[in-house]
């Protein structure tokens, strides 16, 4: 499968997978998650998340996991990558290294950014 | 649990009911424990950090709802037009009685208009009064039994036998008010006020909208039903035109009751047989009604360079015989993505 088909990703879908490669996590930590990666930048409402998340999971991108829950005992579920998201994000990341490359160049030619 | 955290959270819960049925089941629970934690996360900053909290909610709920409702109607649709039917539950009346009532409106009607006229027989200028008032009211009794009947229906929310019922009161009701409203033009005068004659157009249009739009969410196959009812009425009004001047044709009237026969065992064969059989009734319908309507105007010698009403005329029966069964299909993926049924 070429991973060139599915970029550029939305910066939304960017941070949501990068914020599970550490481990898998449940919503509302993926939310705080991506707030704190984009230094506040990007801030997830409930819908926006889920909509996204339901895109990734049927696309294969990332799945469900068994959470052992909270100290109140409610069953969360959890989301990670699979192996398709990790490829995804990594020539998500290939992509945008070429990108700042190619600008970093320019400018060292004389450009001004 | 603080006061505004707990109605933060109940109105969070109802703009989570508004998303697409598949979404909802899948995600609602979630999304509301995930804003639970983030108010709850907020509560120590006070009553405002919960309220902002709830604000940029809600301020990204239209778009994201939205988003949801295209996946889910692109989902639906992208199965292709043939799902539209084949994945509806399928429906008949298994009830013979019911079947049977449900198919008695083109029979009450035929015979009403076909006796009507026989007792007329002749132009209104000649013939005795109490045989034109006789006339008249052999055909105005199965049209209130009709009106009554679809007002039952309706009243018991529409019952399986009931939907042609239905139909036909409104269709009737319809035709009633352009009657009345012609006789009043012809003296150039409104039926009621001009103002309310088009508030009378509204509430009209509006009640066969809303007695489609009901019936295309139960499935195409009853809406089909209560366009039977419609195409019924409006079919075998045409009869009356034969009996006006300057046709006074009373002989083509009595075809109604014929007519009237046919389309009630095309509507009982509509309701009792499968997919098929229903969209034979409905070519049947639409074929009866197409010869009714060419005999009449072949009768009615029209001025030269005058219009023939016929195209127009058959172009609203088509539209009525039809608006049944696709306002089901079209509604059927709407139904399935709000309800999931």
């Amino acid at each position: 499968m070429d991973y060139n088909d599915n970029l550029p990703l939305s910066e939304a879908v960017f941070f949501i997978l990068l914020s599970l490669l550490p481990g898998a996590k449940h919503g509302y930590a993926v939310m705080k998650d991506v707030e704190a990666l984009s230094d506040s930048r990007v801030s997830l409402s409930t819908g926006t998340l889920y909509g996204a998340l339901k895109r990734l999971l049927e696309a294969g991108w990332v799945r469900r996991v068994d959470d052992e829950g909270d100290e109140t005992g409610r069953e969360r579920k959890a989301y990670a990558l699979t192996q398709l998201g990790k490829g995804i994000l990594e020539a998500e990341t290939a992509r945008m290294q070429i990108l700042v490359a190619i600008t970093q160049e320019r400018s060292s030619e004389g450009g001004v950014i | 649990m603080n006061l505004d955290l707990g109605r933060l959270l109940r109105t969070y819960t109802l703009l989570t009911i508004l998303y697409p049925y598949g979404f909802r089941q899948e995600f609602s629970r979630e999304m509301q424990a995930v804003f639970q934690e983030k108010l709850v996360a907020k509560k120590a900053a006070g009553k405002w950090a919960l309220w902002r909290v709830f604000w940029e909610e809600l301020r990204d709920w239209p778009g994201a709802v939205l988003t949801e409702y295209c996946f889910a109607f692109r989902e639906t649709f992208g199965r292709g037009l043939m799902s539209l039917i084949t994945e509806d539950k399928s429906w008949k009346i298994e009830n013979r009685r019911d079947a049977i009532l449900a198919s008695l409106p083109p029979v009450l009607f035929g015979i009403g208009i076909a006796l009507g006229a026989l007792v007329i027989w002749e132009p209104w200028y000649v013939v005795p009064q109490w045989r034109l008032w006789t006339g008249v009211a052999i055909i105005l009794v199965p049209a209130a039994v009709i009106a009554l009947g679809g007002t039952l229906a309706i009243i018991k929310r529409l019952p399986a036998w009931g939907y042609t019922w239905a139909g036909g009161a409104v269709m009737g009701l319809v035709a009633l008010v352009k009657l009345l409203a012609e006789d009043r033009a012809d003296f150039g005068l409104p039926l009621l006020s001009p103002l309310l004659d088009v508030a009378l157009l509204v509430i009209l249009l509006l009640g066969i909208s809303a007695l489609v739009i009901v019936t295309a969410w139960r499935g195409w196959r009853q809406a089909g039903l209560t366009s039977l009812g419609f195409a019924t009425i409006a079919g075998m009004s045409i009869f009356s035109l034969a009996t006006a001047a300057p046709l006074n044709r009373y002989d083509l009237a009595t075809l109604a009751a014929p007519v009237g026969v046919v389309m009630a065992l095309l509507t009982y064969f509509y309701v009792r047989k499968g997919d098929v059989g229903r969209v034979i009734a409905i070519l049947g319908f639409g074929v009866m009604n197409a010869v009714v309507f060419l005999v009449i105007f072949s009768a009615w010698d029209l001025p030269p360079g005058r219009p023939s009403p016929l195209i127009p005329l058959l172009v609203a029966l088509t539209g009525a015989l039809l608006v049944g069964p696709l306002a089901g299909l079209v509604g059927r993926p709407v139904r399935k993505v709000i309800q999931g049924s």
